[in-house]
Formats: C-alpha cells, sequence, structure tokens
C-alpha cells in the first residue's frame, strides 16, 4: 500500500519526507474515518514550500484536495505568513464570502508531513494568458473586473478578531521599506528615484488598517467560465490600507499586453470601483488606487532587481531568475508612462 | 575581421537546438528552464546587436559636465531623489525616455508598453538596431 511518490526537490524532500501511506494516516484523521489515497504528484515546490494534489475516498466520497507544506517552522521572511497563519485566514475570509478552497485541516507534528494545511481542489483556470484570451472565458470577462472589486471589498471587511495576529504594513510603511531595499540593491535606475519622490509627495492619509491580501492578481486567481472560483496565495497577507489590492491588480505587468483594461487586463477601473462599492457601501478614490499601483509597479521592479541576487533557495533555476532581473526595465517603462499621465 | 561563424550566428544555433531539440526531449521544470534560456540567447543577439546608448555623453549634456558615467548617473538618480530635478525640468523626460526604451528594445521588445510610449514619443520609437 505504501508507495513513495517521486519528488523531484532533494533540499525539501531530504527534511521532509512525503509517501502516499503518511497522507492516507493524515487523511484518515482530518476525515474522521479509514481513507483511500490515488495519484498523488507534485503540482508545484521551491526548495522551501511545497504542494502536493491528491484524491482521497473515504465512507464512498472521493474528492481532489491539495496539501501545501513547508518544513517545519519554515519562515521565508518577517512580512510572509506561516502555512497555518494562511489557513486561519483564509478560514476567516471563507466566512466573509470570499471564494477561497475549503481548509480540510492544518499538519500537526505527529502527521511528520511538515507544516502546512489541506485543501480542496479548486477546478479551473489561474494563467492569465488563456483567461485573457480563450475563447470559452469570453462571456465571463467583462463581468471580472466588478467580481475582483465584490471579493476585495469582502476580504477588506474580514474581522480583525477573527484573525492572528498579522503585519501591519501602511503605505508610508512599504515606502520606506522600498527605498531601503532599493539603496541596498546596489543598481541606480534613476526611473525609481523619480518614482520614490513622486510617491514620497503623494502619501494618502492614513485609512483605517483592513485585512489586505496582499498579492491578489492573475496567476492567484482560480478562474473559471463562471467567474472567480477561489482566490489563492495568501501568503504576502497584512492589515493596512484597502486600495492596495486594487492597485496591486492594476499594475501593468499584470495586464498581460491588454494595456487598456487597467484591472487586470480584462476590466477597467470603473468596473472594479463599482463592484467594490456595490458590497463595501463605500467607493475607493482612484487617485488612491493609482497611488498604489505606482508603488506597486517600483515594488515589482525592485523585485526584479533583487531577483538576482537572492539566494537559489527559492527553487528557481539561475537562467530563470536573471530573466526576471532583465524585466526591471519594463516596470521603468510602466513608472514612466503613469507618472507622466498623473502629471 | 570577424570569424566565421560570427558570435550570432552560433547565439542563433544554440538557441534553436534549445528549442527543437531539447525542449521536446524534457519534461517539467527542465523544459521550462530550456526555453528560459533560449529567450536568454535572443537576448543577448539584440543586445549585441544594438547600436550602444550614449548614455555617459547624454548624461554630462543633461547635467552640464563631464564626469564618468556611472557617477553621473548617480549625480541623476540623487538629483531626482531630492527633487532638484523632475520630469518637467529641460532635457529630464527625453533622456529618461530614451535610456528605457533602448533597454526595453533588448530586454523585452514585444512588452505591450512598448508600442504606447512609442506612439506618444515618435522620436523614440525607433529600434536602436536599425
Amino acid at each position: 500500500m505504501s508507495q513513495d511518490a517521486a519528488t523531484d526537490s532533494p533540499a525539501a524532500a531530504a527534511t521532509v519526507p512525503m509517501s502516499e501511506a503518511a497522507v492516507a494516516r493524515l487523511m484518515s484523521r482530518l476525515l474522521g474515518q479509514e481513507a483511500r489515497i490515488e495519484g498523488l504528484a507534485k503540482l508545484t515546490g521551491g526548495a522551501s514550500q511545497e504542494s502536493w494534489a491528491f484524491r482521497a475516498g473515504a465512507g464512498g466520497r472521493e474528492r481532489a484536495y491539495v496539501l501545501r507544506r513547508a518544513p517545519p517552522l519554515e519562515r521565508r521572511a518577517d512580512y510572509t505568513l506561516s502555512l497555518e497563519e494562511q489557513a486561519a485566514v483564509i478560514t476567516a475570509a471563507a466566512s466573509a464570502g470570499v471564494p477561497v478552497p475549503d481548509v480540510v485541516g492544518v499538519l500537526e507534528p505527529g502527521d511528520a508531513l511538515g507544516s502546512g494545511f489541506v485543501m480542496t481542489a479548486v477546478e479551473g483556470e489561474t494563467i492569465a494568458r488563456r483567461i485573457l484570451r480563450d475563447a470559452r472565458f469570453d462571456a465571463v470577462r467583462p463581468r471580472l473586473a466588478g467580481q475582483c472589486g465584490g471579493i476585495l471589498a469582502r476580504i477588506h471587511s474580514v474581522d480583525a478578531r477573527r484573525l492572528p495576529p498579522l503585519p501591519v504594513s501602511d503605505a508610508r510603511a512599504q515606502l520606506r521599506d522600498l527605498a531601503r531595499r532599493y539603496d541596498q540593491a546596489g543598481s541606480v535606475r534613476p526611473v525609481f528615484d523619480l518614482a520614490l519622490r513622486w510617491l514620497e509627495r503623494r502619501l494618502p492619509a492614513p485609512a483605517p488598517a483592513r485585512l489586505v491580501h496582499g498579492d491578489f492578481r492573475n496567476g492567484n486567481l482560480i478562474i473559471g467560465e463562471d467567474g472567480v472560483r477561489a482566490v489563492l496565495d495568501w501568503e504576502l497577507t497584512h492589515l493596512g490600507d484597502p486600495a492596495e489590492d486594487l492597485g496591486w491588480l492594476c499594475v501593468r505587468s499584470w495586464r498581460f499586453g491588454k494595456m487598456d483594461a487597467p484591472a487586470g487586463g480584462f476590466g477597467g477601473y470603473a468596473d472594479l470601483v463599482d463592484g467594490y462599492q456595490a458590497v463595501a457601501g463605500e467607493r475607493i478614490d482612484l487617485d488612491r488606487i493609482r497611488f498604489w499601483e505606482v508603488l506597486g509597479t517600483l515594488k515589482w521592479g525592485l523585485m526584479c532587481l533583487g531577483m538576482f541576487a537572492a539566494s537559489s533557495k527559492t527553487g528557481q533555476l539561475a537562467v530563470e531568475r536573471a530573466m526576471i532581473g532583465r524585466r526591471a526595465s519594463e516596470t521603468e517603462l510602466d513608472l514612466l508612462i503613469l507618472i507622466e499621465e498623473a502629471s | 575581421m570577424t570569424a566565421k561563424p560570427d558570435a550570432d550566428t552560433l547565439l542563433a544555433s544554440v538557441a534553436d537546438f534549445l528549442r527543437r531539440e531539447a525542449m521536446p526531449r524534457l519534461s517539467g521544470h527542465a523544459a521550462f528552464g530550456a526555453r528560459v534560456a533560449a529567450n536568454a540567447i535572443d537576448l543577448v543577439r539584440r543586445e549585441l546587436a544594438a547600436a550602444p546608448f550614449p548614455k555617459g555623453a547624454r548624461l554630462a549634456s543633461l547635467l552640464g559636465h563631464d564626469g564618468d558615467e556611472a557617477a553621473l548617473e548617480r549625480e541623476l538618480a540623487a538629483s531626482l531623489r531630492s527633487g532638484t530635478l523632475a520630469l518637467g525640468s529641460p532635457g529630464v523626460a527625453a533622456y529618461l525616455w530614451d535610456d528605457v526604451l533602448a533597454r526595453i528594445a533588448i530586454d523585452q521588445p514585444a512588452y505591450a508598453s512598448r508600442e504606447q510610449a512609442a506612439s506618444r514619443h515618435p522620436s523614440c520609437a525607433q529600434e536602436p538596431s536599425e
């Protein structure tokens, strides 16, 4: 019965083994009855975090699940959430009506699988180019920006008392952090200096801190012919300015060529803001969104610059990181466009 | 006198090998890596073919004095950060656009923002290699 699944990430596999037997014991515990496991396969994996897909059957019913795990107590950086914290946030978001996978349970030391959680698998598409171009999404595409607005309003409505302690990060703190990262990057990009100055002069008035997803964009949304089915990747979630999520969704790098559709390449600012207002009752100021769009563009540019310096622990190939490093120039171009438009 | 086959021909043959021979025989992350590697070689070919952007001369003209190219660029960056220079200052926007457009033509010629930028700045629309 026990059959070790193939792994191609020696670093993670060396620290925490993976086997159908261990997953069967885990699912038997979580489902409260003897579970059978089929088709255990690694979906993604860096050296520190992995996702595994499998089907589990118990009591005559079978369905697909995803296990996200990391070595015990793995925490990548101060501002990223542990998988246990992500599970707690996803559960709180679900109770606020946010479409998310169901968290079935959290790993315990006795499971001997590292730390992490099991969630139900959600069918759908995450690849932006397909969502923005395939005919099967033609009908739903015009509704996506409004749906995203509504979903963000629900995320921002989550009661902080239902959440684990989260990092707090507003515009001023993020700008300070970006300036520090740029100064340490060892690369001179005058457009980034221009952008830092522009942002410092336009810091929005402080807003009451809300739950912010932190990485709400194409790639982290599971989309079907019926719309947004699930919001994934709650690793950068924090408390902050709700406009941050709307601005990040509009960053030009996430439009995948559809530059005339600011919201993710599938809709306009008005669709997004109207969808938000329909759920939240309040209207987010466009200037505030544009501030966060510029900040998000600079943030992505600095991430590109930092990528080549990053350690190989990210699980990416050196050539992949090097080529992402060359994407910094796309953010310089976008910053010039955005700042010129706003002048 | 350049040896034959020249650097561009050699690089083109490596990219072609990666795409046509290696990629179909690889799977998963390795196949993805081979595609990225082929793209990297295409980028290097564009960089070798491009007329170099006269950064030092442009910076000296913008800032009104000569100097080491890296030092001049740091001076421009510091002036933009402090607000001594702004996008509206004489010559600043033209320099920043030309510098960025020269690099994006190498790094990502198909990036969609480039079209938009070129339509606003027709003088910058030409490929440096043309």
